[in-house]
């Protein structure tokens, strides 16, 4: 039994809050954000993670968007990992961007395959996993955890990437069973594999489902129970992030944030009062 | 003419004569160009996008673009099969903060790495496709650039010739002499007048032609395809003005989420 195995068999799933993550958070730990950009990231854990204590994170993403931003304003990232940080057609994440040309983060650039290999590669167990890059691509000079190896079959040139050491997932559902199953209507994105690749995972969810729905949804199930090791109850847990198809996003607030942004103001209003606020007073 | 409206039928009439495959589309007005070019021109590249749809064949959105722009996908695959699916011959019509001179392309940053002068998003799929072409919807030497602040990528180490489409001019990428050619341009500008606008050298094509504009007919299968006008997006530089076009068309798509899509969904379940 795999190490990720024996921590999910001595828990097992239980409904909480989200204080439930407050034990799990040490310093300098790394923590895996499923969603996409602006859309069914699980902003009500992230919250939780903002207002916490802990500090000098390591972020791994697949694309980040706002939770990469409360969480840089919160001052609680040492490092993003991602593909891309931004908040798509309302344009660049300031506070990232910010943070970024203060260099006060640091940011793990990779490419959406190679990024997506290395996550498989963690699902996996094994340390790398080979894929392909554009060999001009200056991402080979910058991010430490690839590189060009040759092949040992055909001595081809191939991108190798060291997978990463996930202490903890969360993630955000349209629904779940009080046991740990899953359900999302719209894209799952990458969360299945950050769900395998991480040693704990923490599943928020819109709402519960009995035994009923579950079965009549199967085929809507993208995480299994084994994977989640506690079900947090969120109702709107993704805004003011998207959850398509149950809703869009809430373009008013985040428009607000990118204009006060923008304008030099305090955009806290706009994200989390409360965890900004108790920031600008540490 | 609408600058959306010549960009989009400028990449469509492209596009039309590529392999058959996949093709992810970064900027509104190219992907209605890709929209208008299965339409009328016989295109046989599938969209693929985030939000898993393959061979998307809905409207143009904006806010829930992978929702309901995927209104009547081919099929519907998840993000992860959308990627399994560059495995077989695609395309990126990719549209980079910078291009420069040597055919490299950047999302990343200006300046030092670790501390930059400028930070961009991030390189997401730049370095991953077979064949990269490029669009800079509005023609201008801040982006079109001698030298890129980082490589995310390169058209030169690609098989396949790239494109670069702006709304004045194409350029395609000559390997053999390391160079960008122009080889169209829009009637209503002169190859000295694109020179002026772009901050690299390139070369001029002795069968230099005009742009094609569209005709009515295009422009009415262009309203079809994008009703909401998510095209003209690329052309607002006025940030409030561009603000206020995406409230309003925030606003219309929620109508139509909400008294269209939603019952697609509902059939799926």
């Amino acid at each position: 039994m795999s190490n990720t195995e024996a921590t999910r068999a001595s828990r097992g799933p239980a409904i909480a809050d989200e204080n439930v993550l407050l034990p799990l958070l040490r310093d300098g730990m790394t923590i895996g954000i499923g969603g996409f950009g602006l859309d069914r990231k699980p902003m009500s854990l992230v919250r939780a993670i903002a207002h916490s204590g802990v500090k000098n994170l390591i972020i791994e993403t697949y694309a980040g968007g706002l939770d990469i931003e409360m969480l840089v304003a919160a001052g609680k990232v040492r490092r993003v990992c991602a593909c891309h940080v931004g908040l798509d057609h309302l344009g660049l994440a300031p506070r990232f961007r910010a943070a970024r040309e203060a260099a006060a983060i640091e940011f793990e650039e990779w490419s959406e395959w190679t990024q997506l290999a290395a996550w498989r590669a963690a699902a996996e167990g094994v340390p790398c996993a080979l894929t392909v890059l554009d060999p001009e691509s200056e991402l080979l000079r910058v991010n430490p955890r690839m590189k060009l190896v040759r092949s040992h079959f055909t001595q081809a040139e191939v991108c190798a990437v060291q997978a990463p050491a996930i202490d903890l997932a969360v993630l955000h559902a349209e629904a779940a069973h009080p046991d740990g199953w899953a359900i999302a209507r719209g894209d799952p994105y990458l969360d299945t594999l950050l769900a395998r690749a991480a040693r704990t995972v923490v599943l928020s969810t819109e709402r519960l489902i009995d035994d009923e729905e579950l079965e009549r949804r199967q085929r809507d199930v993208h995480l299994l129970a084994s994977y989640v090791d506690s079900v947090v109850l969120a109702p709107d847990g993704a805004r003011p992030g998207s959850l398509i198809p149950a809703h869009l996003l809430d373009f008013d607030r985040i428009q607000g944030y990118v204009a006060a942004s923008a304008a030099g103001r305090d955009p806290a209003e706009f994200l989390d009062t409360e965890a900004l606020q108790n920031h600008a007073k540490s | 003419m609408q600058k959306a409206d010549r960009l989009a039928w400028t990449v469509a009439r492209y596009v039309a004569d590529m392999p058959r495959g996949t093709v992810f589309v970064a900027a509104p007005s190219a992907i209605a160009g890709v929209r208008v070019s299965q339409e009328l021109l016989g295109c046989q590249l599938a969209l693929c996008g985030r939000g898993g749809g393959y061979d998307v064949r809905g409207i143009l959105s904006l806010h829930a673009r992978h929702w309901l722009f995927n209104q009547r996908p081919r099929a519907y695959i998840t993000l992860p099969d959308v990627f399994e699916t560059t495995s077989e011959p695609h395309a990126l019509l990719a549209t980079p903060a910078q291009v420069d001179g040597a055919g490299n392309a950047n999302l990343s940053t200006i300046g030092d790495y670790r501390s930059p002068k400028v930070a961009f998003g991030g390189t997401r799929g730049l370095a991953d496709a077979r064949s990269v072409h490029f669009v800079i919807p509005l023609h201008n030497a801040r982006q079109l650039v001698e030298r890129v602040g980082f490589i995310s990528s390169s058209v030169r180490s690609r098989s396949q010739p790239a494109l670069l489409f702006t709304e004045l001019a194409v350029m395609r990428w000559s390997a053999a002499d390391s160079v960008w050619t122009l080889e169209a341009a829009a009637s209503d500008t002169t190859p000295a007048e694109v020179q002026r606008r772009t901050d690299f050298r390139f070369e001029i094509s002795p069968t230099l032609t005009s742009l094609e504009e569209p005709t009515p007919r295009v422009l009415h299968a262009l309203d079809l395809i994008d009703p909401l006008g998510v095209r003209h997006l690329d052309f607002i530089t006025d940030r409030e003005a561009a603000w206020t076009t995406m409230q309003r068309i925030y606003r219309e798509e929620s109508v139509l989420v909400q008294q269209q899509l939603s019952s697609s969904w509902r059939q799926t379940q």
